[in-house]
C-alpha cells in the first residue's frame, strides 16, 4: 500500500504538468488534440488526485492537513477543482493554463517535501473544528489565487487591445467585463472565506494550544491578508474602481498573500507541524 | 454517375456577367421545368450572386451540356454579355466535389461564407417544388448540406468577422459582455459606420446616439436604427453615457480632443469605452489612447482583425477538404451499392445462404448418395427462382437513368431484405 501511495505521489505532479501543457497548446497555438482532450484530461487528473487523497487519508490514519506541504497537496486540487467548476458554469475553455500552472507547481512542491507518517503526530489536529478552519482557508486562498489569474488575463487582453495586437491568444481569451466580473466574485467569495477562517481559528485555536497566542506570526499574517483585501473591495466600491487597476490590485493582492504566508509560516510558532 | 454541372462563377465571369445570368427565386421556379422538360431528367438550379449553376441529369445522349448553357443564356436575353467561354462543365464525381466545395463555403468569394448553405438548401427547395429532383439528386444535395453542416460544426471555417463592420462588433464583444445593457454613438454616417451600427443593433444593443453635420440626416438614420438624433456640439455632453464611439466625418482638425475624453472618462466614473475611429482624416486626437480604459482602435485594427480571422480560415481548408473526402467516400459507397452487379451478387448470396442452413437441418435424414441429389435439386430449385430477378435487374440498367435505376433497386433490396 505504502508503494502505491509512493507511485501516485510522483505520478500526480506529472499529470498536473501535462494537463498544464495540453491547456497551455490550446490557448496560445490552438492545437486541435488539445482542445478537444484538455478538459477530459484534467477531470481525469482530478479524480486520479481524489483517489491518492482518500487512500492516503485511509492508509496514514490522518487527513492530508497536518503539514504545509500537505495543504499545498490539497491546495492544488482545490484550485483545479474551483477552475474546473468555472469553466463547466462560464463555458470559458481557454484559460484554464494559469490556473493549473498554479495547482501543478503546489503539487509539485508537495510531492518534493510532503512526508508519508503513519497517525497523528499532534493531537490538537483531531478537532471538527479544524475542518471547517482548514476547508475555509482551502476555498479562501484557491479564490485568490483565481481572482489573480483573472486579474493577469485582464491585462493582457488590455494590452493587447491598446496594442491592436489581434492574435490567438486575443482570439482565445473571454471579453474585458466577464473576466472583470470573474474577477471580482473570486476576490468576495476569497474574502468571505478568509473571514470564517479567522472565526473558527480563533474558537478553536485557544481550545487547541496552551502555549497559544495573538501575536503569532500566523494570525497576524492571516490578518493583515483579510486587512489587505478589505480595504482593496472597500476602495474598490468608494472610488469606483474599474478595469485595469482592479487587476492589478488582485495580482499585487495575491504576491502579498504569498509573501505573508511564507514568512508566517517560518516565523509561526504553535501554528506549525512539519 | 450521370450527375452533370454547367455554371459559372465569380472565377471564370466579372460581376456583370454573373449579374446579367442571376435567376431569382421565383424566376426558377418558372425556368426549371422547363429547362427539365426540355433537356433534362431532373435537376436543380443555383443561382447567387456569385454564380448560376445548375446540376442535373441529361434526358439522353442527344442533348449537350452546350445546348443547356445556350438555353440559360437565352432565357436571361443575355446573348453578347454572356459566352459559352464563361461557362464551366463538370461530370460525376468532379460535379458532386464542386457542390460539395460550394456548400461548405471554400469555393466561396468570401472563404466561409455562411448564407451559401442556406442558398443550396432554398435552390433544392425550390426544384423539389418544381417536382424535378430525382433519387440521384436527391441523395446528392443531402449529401451536400450534411457536408456543409459538418464544416461548419466541425472546422472553424465560418468562425470570426471577416468584414471590416463585423469586425469592429467583434471587438465590442472582446470589451463588454452583453451589447443590449450598452449604448452607441454613431458621429457621422459613412457606409461602414451604418452597417456597423446595423451588426450592433442585431447583436442586441439597444440604445444608439445618432450626430451629424446635417440634423436631418441624423434623424432620418436615428428613424432606421430606432435611435435618437443629436447635434455636433452635444456629442461631448453625451460622450461620458455612451460605451461605444463609432466616429466617421469629413472634418478638418479634431471632432474629440484629448481633454474632452478625459473628463468625459471621469465623468463615467472611469469605466471602459470603446472609441472606433474610421474618419479619413482622422476624427479623434490618437492621443486619447493614452488614457485609462480608453480602447481606440481605427480603420487599421479592424481590417486587421479582419484579416487575421480570414487567414485562419484559410488554414482551415485542409481540414474541409479532409470532411468532404469523407462523404465522397460515403456516397460512393451508397452508389455503388445501388449498382446492379453488386445487387446480383447480394441476391444471389442470401438465396444460397437459406438454401445451405435448410440443407444442414437435414443432413443426417438423407444418405450421402440421397444428400448429393437434394443438394443438386436446390440448387438448380434457387437458380430457376432467380432466373427472372436476375434479367430484371440487370435490364434496369439498360438506357436508364441513376435515379430509375437506383429506385429500382432500393425496391429489390426491400423487397428480398437485402443489407445496404
Amino acid at each position: 500500500m505504502f508503494v502505491i501511495l509512493k507511485i501516485f505521489k510522483v505520478a500526480l505532479p506529472l499529470l498536473y504538468i501535462a494537463t498544464s501543457w495540453l491547456y497551455g497548446r490550446a490557448f496560445f497555438k490552438d492545437d486541435l488534440f488539445a482542445k478537444k482532450y484538455k478538459t477530459k484530461f484534467l477531470v481525469f487528473t482530478l479524480v486520479f488526485h481524489f483517489v491518492y487523497l482518500i487512500l492516503r487519508t485511509a492508509e496514514l490514519n490522518h487527513p492530508p492537513v497536518t503539514s504545509v506541504f500537505e495543504l499545498l497537496c490539497v491546495l492544488g486540487f482545490s484550485l483545479a477543482l474551483a477552475y474546473i467548476v468555472i469553466e463547466y458554469l462560464t463555458k470559458i475553455k481557454n484559460t484554464g493554463f494559469f490556473a493549473l500552472v498554479i495547482s501543478s507547481l503546489l503539487v509539485l512542491v508537495a510531492s518534493l517535501f510532503s512526508r508519508d507518517i503513519y497517525g497523528f503526530e499532534y493531537d490538537v489536529l483531531k478537532n471538527e473544528l479544524l475542518a471547517f478552519h482548514v476547508t475555509f482557508a482551502l476555498v479562501g486562498y484557491s479564490a485568490f489565487a483565481l481572482s489573480a489569474i483573472y486579474g493577469l488575463l485582464y491585462i493582457m487582453l488590455y494590452h493587447k487591445l491598446r496594442t491592436k495586437t489581434f492574435d490567438t491568444v486575443y482570439k482565445n481569451l473571454p471579453n474585458l467585463e466577464t473576466i472583470e466580473s470573474m474577477l471580482h466574485k473570486s476576490t468576495l467569495v476569497g474574502f468571505v472565506a478568509l473571514t470564517f477562517v479567522i472565526i473558527f481559528g480563533f474558537i478553536w485555536l485557544p481550545k487547541a494550544f496552551k502555549n497559544f497566542s495573538y501575536a503569532d506570526a500566523k494570525l497576524i499574517g492571516t490578518f493583515i491578508i483579510w486587512l489587505i483585501y478589505a480595504v482593496g473591495l472597500g476602495v474598490r466600491g468608494v472610488a469606483n474602481l474599474t478595469g485595469k487597476r482592479v487587476a492589478v490590485m488582485s495580482i499585487i493582492g495575491f504576491i502579498l498573500v504569498f509573501i505573508l504566508m511564507a514568512f508566517a509560516n517560518s516565523l509561526s510558532g504553535f501554528h506549525r507541524f512539519y | 454517375m450521370d450527375l452533370l454541372l454547367v455554371g459559372l462563377n465569380h472565377k471564370t465571369a466579372s460581376v456583370e456577367v454573373r449579374e446579367k445570368l442571376y435567376y431569382t427565386l421565383d424566376e426558377t421556379k418558372e425556368v426549371l421545368p422547363d429547362l427539365v422538360q426540355r433537356f433534362l431528367k431532373e435537376g436543380v438550379l443555383l443561382s447567387t450572386c456569385n454564380r448560376t449553376e445548375l446540376y442535373g441529369v441529361l434526358k439522353d445522349e442527344l442533348v449537350k451540356p452546350e445546348d443547356v448553357i445556350d438555353y440559360l443564356i437565352k432565357r436571361k436575353d443575355a446573348d453578347g454579355v454572356v459566352t459559352r467561354s464563361h461557362f464551366y462543365v463538370m461530370r460525376s464525381y468532379d460535379a458532386l466535389r464542386h457542390l460539395l466545395e460550394v456548400s461548405t463555403g471554400i469555393d466561396s468569394m468570401l472563404i466561409g461564407d455562411v448564407q451559401i448553405l442556406g442558398q443550396v438548401k432554398d435552390a433544392y427547395e425550390v426544384a423539389v417544388g418544381c417536382g424535378v429532383v430525382g433519387t440521384l439528386l436527391h441523395e446528392v444535395f443531402h449529401t451536400a448540406f450534411r457536408t456543409g453542416k459538418r464544416a461548419k460544426s466541425e472546422t472553424a471555417i465560418s468562425e470570426g468577422a471577416v468584414s471590416v463592420s463585423y469586425a469592429a462588433v467583434e471587438l465590442a464583444e472582446k470589451i463588454f459582455a452583453n451589447l443590449s445593457k450598452k449604448k452607441a454613438m454613431l458621429i457621422g454616417a459613412g457606409e461602414t459606420a451604418e452597417l456597423t451600427a446595423k451588426h450592433l443593433i442585431s447583436r442586441g444593443m439597444s440604445e444608439i446616439l445618432i450626430a451629424n453635420r446635417t440634423f436631418e440626416r441624423a434623424e432620418k438614420l436615428a428613424q432606421q436604427f430606432n435611435g435618437v438624433a443629436i447635434k455636433l456640439d452635444e456629442i461631448e455632453n453625451k460622450l461620458c453615457e455612451v460605451d461605444i464611439v463609432i466616429s466617421s466625418v469629413t472634418i478638418d482638425g479634431y471632432i474629440l480632443s484629448y481633454e474632452q475624453v478625459k473628463s468625459a472618462m471621469s465623468r463615467r466614473q472611469n469605466k471602459p469605452i470603446l472609441i472606433i475611429d474610421i474618419g479619413v482624416p482622422r476624427n479623434i486626437d490618437p492621443k486619447v489612447k493614452e488614457i485609462e480604459n480608453v480602447f481606440l482602435e481605427d480603420i487599421d485594427s479592424l481590417e486587421s482583425i479582419a484579416r487575421s480571422n480570414y487567414e485562419r480560415r484559410l488554414n482551415e481548408i485542409p481540414k474541409v477538404q479532409r470532411i468532404i473526402d469523407e462523404e465522397m467516400k460515403n456516397f460512393i459507397k451508397w452508389y455503388e451499392a445501388h449498382l446492379v452487379a453488386p445487387t446480383i451478387k447480394l441476391l444471389r448470396e442470401k438465396f444460397e445462404e437459406i438454401r445451405r442452413s435448410e440443407l444442414e437441418k437435414y443432413k443426417n435424414k438423407f444418405s450421402p448418395e440421397d444428400f448429393q441429389k437434394v443438394d443438386a435439386l436446390t440448387k438448380t430449385l434457387v437458380n430457376k427462382l432467380l432466373h427472372t430477378p436476375t434479367v430484371s435487374i440487370r435490364e434496369s440498367s439498360n438506357g436508364k437513368s441513376d435515379s430509375e435505376r437506383i429506385k429500382f433497386i432500393q425496391f429489390v433490396r426491400e423487397l428480398f431484405g437485402l443489407s445496404q
